[in-house]
This record gives C-alpha cells, sequence and structure tokens, in this order.
C-alpha cells in the first residue's frame, strides 16, 4: 500500500527543521488556508485533542500564519507532508481525523503523553513512510493496518498488544523482534491461594502469574486489594522488578474472601533511538 | 547508523490483570528477626491484642538452622484476652534459662485474629543500652540495609553491626547480598534453611576485606517466597545501641518523620538510599512545631544506587541559640526507589542513640504496643501531621488489665508536629505507674508518628513506629 520512496532527504529535514521566524502582524485569520480545510481541521483537532495550549512549543499553532510556519508542520504542495511533535508535552488521544492528511509522508509523535489507541483511520495514510509513537501511554490493539507497516516504525514504550499473529509478525520485524520486549503490558495467568504451614492456613495469600516479556528498563508489579463485597480496589505493595513473578499479601483479616489485581509498571527512562540513514 | 536519546517521560502503567480471588485462612503469623539472649543481654517480646475477642498466642524461637531452640516449653502457648497485652522477656516465655547464650528468632502466630501487635526491645542487662523495633508481618524478595558499615555517623565510634536476614518460610530460600558501595560492588549468594537465618556484620554476610565504602546492602531472594531482616548496631564504647529492622524498597515519592531535634548536642542524621538505578532529586523540607518552615527547603540530587548522608543541623543551617530547635522532616523525590532513616542521637557521645525509618505510609488507626511509665523509665511520642487539614488524634491508653487508664485529644494544625511524654503536664501528669498496656490511637486526618522509650537520666532511649494495618484496625 505504501508508496516507499526512499524520501530520506525529507525526513532528516523533517527532523531537524527550525520553524521560521515571522515578524509581527496583524493577518487575518483565514489567512492559514495554505492547505485544504481538512487537513486543516485535521490538525485543529490534533491541537486540542492533544492539550495544545500546554505544549512544549506550540509556535504559530491556530494562528493566521501559514500552517507550514506552524511549529513541528512541513506542507509541501500545498499539502501536509509531516507532524513532527516529539517530546512536546501532548497529551491526550491520537484523534482520528490525522488520517484525513492523505500526502503525510513522517508521523513523529515520539516521548508524549498519548493514550488510548492508535485510531485504524491512520490506515488511510497511503504516503506514511515514518511512524515513530513510541515513549507514550498507548494501549489497546495494533490496528490490522500495520500488518503493512511504515517502512520506519517505532512503537516501543508503550502499553500495546498485538494479538493479530500477521500484525504481531510486521511490527516484530520492523523492531528487529523488539516490540513485545517493550510494552508495558498487564501480567497473565494471575492465581491466588493462601499460604499454608504446618497445616495451617495463614491470614497471608500469595499471588503469583507470568511476568511480561518486558523486563529491561526499571519497573514492576502493582498490587491492588479489596474484599470481595467491597467496591474498590486498594494499592497493597508493588514488586522490585518486572522480573518477579509472586508476591504474598501479609495482614489480611482472617477467614474473607479477597480479590486481587495486578498491574505493569515501567519508570520513566532515557533510550536510544535510530534515526535512519 | 545514528542514534539519538529518546524518552519515556513518563511512568508507563498497564491496565491491570483479570481478578483472582482468594479465602485468607485464619492463622495469623507475625515475626520478630532477632532473639538475643545472654548473661548480659535481654530481648523482651510485646503482643497486644487490640481486638474484641481472645486468641491464643504461639510462639517459637528458631536457631540458623530453623531448628527450635533447646529451651524449657519451645513451642510455646498462651491465651490474650480482649484488650489485655503480654510483655516478658524472651525466655520467660519459653521457661529458658536466662543465663544461656542464645541468638535466634521468634515466630508469633494467632489463631483467628489478626487484631495483634507486636514489638520488640533489646538490650543489656545494665539497661546501659536499648532498642527495639517493631515485628514484621509482611516478608519481601528485596530488602535492604542502610547502615552496614562503620561509616559516616558511625565513624569513630567503632560499632559492632551485626545483621540478620530471617527465611520464615518452610521452604528454603536462596539470596543474593549485594553491598552496594561509591567505589565498587560485590555480592554473595547464601540458601538459608527454612525457617533458619544467616546473621554477622559485613565481611561475614558479603565476603571478609570488601573494602567498599560508602554503601549499602541489598538483599535479593533469588529463590523462594522472601526473607525479613534486622541490624542489630552496638557501640560498646559508648553503651548504646540501635536497633534496624531492613527495610522494602519503596515506590513511595513522599517520606515523613515526626522526629528532627538539634542544638544542645543534639544530632539528627539523615540516611537516604537510592534503590533505583537512575538518578534522583531528592527535596527536604525542615517543618518546625507550629507547621512553619524551619528553613529553606534543600534540593539533593543522589546518583543510581548511591547513599546520600547529612546532618540536618547542617543541611538545614539551624540556629540552636543554647535551645533545642525541633520539627518534622518532609523528604520528597522526582522518582521512585529513595528509602532512609533518621538516628537522634548526642552529636558528641552518641548517647541516646535511637533510630527511625523513614514513614511512607500515614495512618488513622494505630497501635503504640507498650506503655512503660516507672521510676526510671518514661514513655513518649511524636505526631506529625503533613496534610492540608487539621488532624484530631485520639489516645486511648489501655491499662494492663485491659481498661482504659487515660484518655485525649490532640488537635494538630497542617504542618504541626507535637511530641509529649505520657506524663507531661498537658499530658496525663498523674498516670499510673505500669510496665505494661498499650495506647490506641485514632485520627480524623492521615498523620505520621512513633513511640518513645527511654531513661530518665538519657542513658538510653528507643523510638518504635506504631502497628498499623491494611484493614481497619478497631471494631
Amino acid at each position: 500500500m505504501k508508496n516507499r520512496t526512499p524520501y530520506i532527504s525529507i525526513i532528516l529535514a523533517l527532523m531537524f527543521s527550525i520553524s521560521p521566524v515571522w515578524a509581527d502582524c496583524d493577518c487575518p485569520q483565514d489567512s492559514a488556508t495554505d492547505i485544504p480545510p481538512g487537513e486543516y481541521a485535521a490538525l485543529y483537532t490534533l491541537y486540542t485533542a492533544t492539550g495544545g495550549d500546554n505544549w512544549t512549543d506550540n509556535a504559530y499553532w491556530l494562528s493566521s500564519f501559514p500552517v507550514s510556519s506552524w511549529h513541528g508542520i512541513t506542507v509541501e504542495n500545498g499539502h501536509v507532508t509531516g507532524v513532527v511533535l516529539p517530546s512536546n508535552n501532548l497529551t491526550g488521544t491520537i484523534p482520528p481525523e490525522l488520517g484525513n492528511l492523505p500526502n503525510l509522508l513522517s508521523l513523529m509523535l515520539d516521548s508524549n503523553n498519548l493514550t488510548g489507541e492508535i485510531p485504524p483511520e491512520l490506515g488511510n495514510l497511503n504516503s506514511l513512510l515514518l511512524m515513530w509513537l513510541d515513549g507514550n501511554n498507548l494501549s489497546g490493539e495494533l490496528p490490522l493496518f500495520l500488518a503493512d507497516p511504515p517502512e520506519y516504525l517505532d512503537l516501543r514504550y508503550n502499553h500495546l498488544t498485538a494479538s493479530d499473529q500477521s500484525v504481531l509478525d510486521a511490527v516484530e520485524l520492523v523492531h528487529t523482534y523488539r516490540f513485545r520486549s517493550t510494552q508495558t503490558i498487564p501480567p497473565e495467568n494471575l492465581s491466588a491461594r493462601p499460604s499454608e504451614i504446618d497445616g495451617k492456613t495463614e491470614n497471608r495469600i500469595e499471588l503469583s502469574w507470568d511476568p511480561i516479556s518486558y523486563v529491561e528498563d526499571e519497573g514492576g508489579y502493582q498490587v491492588f486489594y479489596k474484599k470481595t463485597t467491597d467496591t474498590d480496589y486498594q494499592y497493597y505493595a508493588a514488586t522490585a522488578d518486572k522480573a518477579s513473578s509472586s508476591i504474598t499479601v501479609s495482614d489480611l483479616d482472617p477467614g474473607i474472601e479477597y480479590d486481587f489485581k495486578v498491574s505493569s509498571v515501567t519508570w520513566a527512562h532515557d533510550y536510544q533511538k535510530l534515526i535512519p540513514s | 547508523m545514528p542514534y539519538y536519546e529518546g524518552r519515556s517521560a513518563l511512568d508507563t502503567f498497564s491496565d491491570t490483570s483479570e481478578t483472582a480471588s482468594a479465602e485468607s485462612g485464619n492463622y495469623c503469623r507475625t515475626f520478630i528477626p532477632t532473639w538475643k539472649q545472654a548473661p548480659e543481654y535481654w530481648t523482651g517480646v510485646v503482643a497486644s491484642n487490640f481486638g474484641d475477642s481472645a486468641f491464643s498466642l504461639h510462639l517459637a524461637a528458631r536457631d540458623p538452622g530453623g531448628e527450635y531452640e533447646n529451651l524449657g516449653q519451645n513451642p510455646a502457648s498462651l491465651s490474650i484476652g480482649p484488650g489485655l497485652q503480654n510483655s516478658l522477656l524472651g525466655c520467660e516465655f519459653f521457661d529458658g534459662d536466662p543465663w544461656n547464650d542464645d541468638l535466634s528468632w521468634i515466630e508469633l502466630g494467632a489463631e483467628g485474629s489478626s487484631r495483634m501487635g507486636s514489638i520488640f526491645l533489646y538490650g543489656t542487662s545494665d539497661t546501659s543500652m536499648m532498642d527495639g523495633a517493631e515485628s514484621q508481618s509482611a516478608f519481601a524478595r528485596k530488602l535492604y540495609f542502610t547502615r552496614p558499615l562503620d561509616e559516616g555517623f558511625f565513624e569513630g565510634w567503632n560499632p559492632d553491626i551485626q545483621m540478620s536476614v530471617v527465611n520464615p518460610n518452610a521452604e528454603e530460600v536462596t539470596v543474593r547480598c549485594i553491598l552496594r558501595g561509591s567505589n565498587g560492588e560485590t555480592e554473595s549468594i547464601h540458601t538459608i534453611p527454612a525457617r533458619g537465618f544467616i546473621s554477622g556484620d559485613s565481611n561475614e554476610l558479603i565476603g571478609p576485606g570488601h573494602g567498599i565504602i560508602n554503601g549499602f546492602i541489598e538483599i535479593e531472594v533469588t529463590e523462594g517466597p522472601g526473607v525479613i531482616g534486622f541490624a542489630r548496631i552496638e557501640f560498646p564504647q559508648v553503651g548504646t545501641a540501635l536497633g534496624m529492622n531492613a527495610v522494602q524498597a519503596s515506590l513511595s515519592r513522599r517520606f515523613y518523620s515526626a522526629q528532627l531535634a538539634h542544638g544542645m548536642n543534639i544530632a539528627t542524621n539523615l540516611r537516604l538510599v537510592n534503590t533505583s538505578a537512575m538518578s534522583r532529586k531528592v527535596t527536604l523540607s525542615a517543618i518546625g512545631d507550629n507547621g512553619d518552615d524551619l528553613a529553606y527547603p534543600t534540593t539533593v540530587e543522589i546518583p543510581g544506587l548511591s547513599i546520600y548522608s547529612a546532618d540536618l543541623g547542617t543541611v538545614f543551617s539551624l540556629e540552636s541559640d543554647g535551645g533545642v530547635t525541633t520539627g518534622s522532616l518532609l523528604v520528597e523525590t522526582d522518582g521512585h526507589g529513595i528509602i532512609g532513616d533518621i538516628i537522634f542521637a548526642n552529636g558528641d557521645t552518641l548517647e541516646y542513640a535511637m533510630s527511625l525509618p523513614l514513614q511512607d505510609r500515614l495512618f488513622t488507626e494505630a497501635v503504640f504496643n507498650h506503655i512503660a511509665n516507672l521510676p526510671t523509665v518514661f514513655t513518649g511520642f511524636a505526631f506529625f501531621n503533613p496534610g492540608d487539614e487539621p488532624a484530631e488524634i485520639t489516645l486511648e491508653a489501655i491499662g494492663t488489665d485491659g481498661n482504659i487508664v487515660a484518655e485525649k485529644i490532640l488537635t494538630l494544625g497542617p504542618g504541626e508536629r507535637i511530641a509529649r511524654t505520657l506524663t507531661d503536664p498537658d499530658m496525663w501528669p498523674v498516670f499510673p505507674p505500669q510496665s505494661g498496656g498499650y495506647i490506641k490511637i485514632q485520627s480524623t486526618r492521615p498523620v505520621a508518628g512513633q513511640q518513645l522509650f527511654g531513661d530518665k537520666s538519657l542513658r538510653y532511649m528507643a523510638a518504635i513506629p506504631p502497628t498499623t494495618r491494611l484493614e481497619p484496625m478497631f471494631d
């Protein structure tokens, strides 16, 4: 589906582009019409859906300046070809309207705080060559269009899952088999049983689970408990690392049915990214 | 191919797993990690029943191999009625000979009730030194000894630092003991039998001649459910002692101490350990008893797997003006993995040294497990309200017969702290003499705090955190 023309020079230009400096002027709002209305609407939605007012750099966004002057946006031949906003404090969900940027070559939203799923509408981006969404809090199933992924794809360091084998195979191949091993997903096969000692059943319950594949960076498993008759879970404790596969919950009221849940956590960390060349 | 640095800027949390359920059993165990007895030593064990029904208490003292110590009655059992407390020397519980040399640990188990609080105190027969700690109910797969070496605040006092790692489980465990310091790290592997323990100084636990400085010890369980730990630190030339439970890694980013004092030779030494591999910025705030800042907060950066140790009077440039400046300490970090403790002592002589872990969980219900109000011994307490709203703290002192002997409601405004002995004029100046009983605490807002025992001539003092529970404590 993809036009795999090697736009390497364009990518590099996008990555290191410098926003032009414009003199103050009283340009009318409708002067920002250097792109089609649908593309303008997509960028507007991106801004509002990800807290644009609080971005680290939102220079010229939604102003009357040409869209090509907005921080991180590249326009060529009257169409948006680059959305380059890494490490810019984008907080919220990726709007499906980004699928309305038909000429988009490069989507770089890595190292932000994006949540929710990757919208399947991004599969409409037939020209997309590069999609970097790593280092966010994206969750849910990978959309099926990623069975034929962009040439440069980075989805590491989220909590995404891929149950479709063709999608999983494709993204693992792109990531040199480092997709699953970088996703902070819930542990599986959680089980609970009261500990027994000398034939006596204790007021402590042993939890065990299958640890996730991603054990490399610091983190652990957070354990939550509640009496079955209660509504809200309470935090109990966390393991010291992600290789752990068990914990013993102590100090419980005796003879009571308890429910438990476990989540995985990876602490903020630095990592290396490869720049295609 | 060139690289650039990516950043997962925020902690990443997954959704939760599916639910698993189980019914808890009726046998409630807690552990006293060290029982030292010798002609010149004693260890006292306190068990209180703050529930509404009696329970049978079972005690067992175990040797390093996990076998019962050879004592008159081991294991031993007794009944503790509702509201009552039992405090005896370890040898009295087990009908043992107080003149025998024994080093063991004690398991306490209660049938059908988890409303049990327990602490232990150890000292010398001439009561020249004493300290203690709370019993431990939870074991962990990773534990830390924060002060395993003769350095820093201990330098020049020739401490004897004996650390115990106890396996309270019915299966053997394997542990890695890693001594991490500013000049490197070294480790050793130990297998601890079921219900056994290992004990020794850093040379015995890690290996002789390790040469590590500015260090802390990490205990990692590589096989088995978990362990508990305790450090017994004695200063023979001074005649003082510290007892410090090994602590688990913490995910908290705020820590509290209701004890900070400076002036008239009193020193408060803080030691923080960054158990994370990432560097952490830590902000220290000294808050006066009235809730006002004693000084500007100070921020320090602690590299990964490193320690920070400082005298808080120096850190905050506290002036004593011939008196004592008192207050609370608030420690805030920009990431997980910080643990720590304070030692409070005469900075010139190390007399009355006492230690306290930094508290990372506040409480609204708690029990101070023992009252000692005798001609030579006092009991005190301190509370710190770090919240934004006033806390109303109700104290009920329970006598040895289980009845309330005194009540008091204290109100602490935001940031305020109070420290009192039981017989202070604005507390209970005619408090009955007793050695036994306990204090129930209920607060309308979360607070930090601990109790104190001391000799009135200030030869020794012991600071012990209260018993708290996951579940409501009082019916």
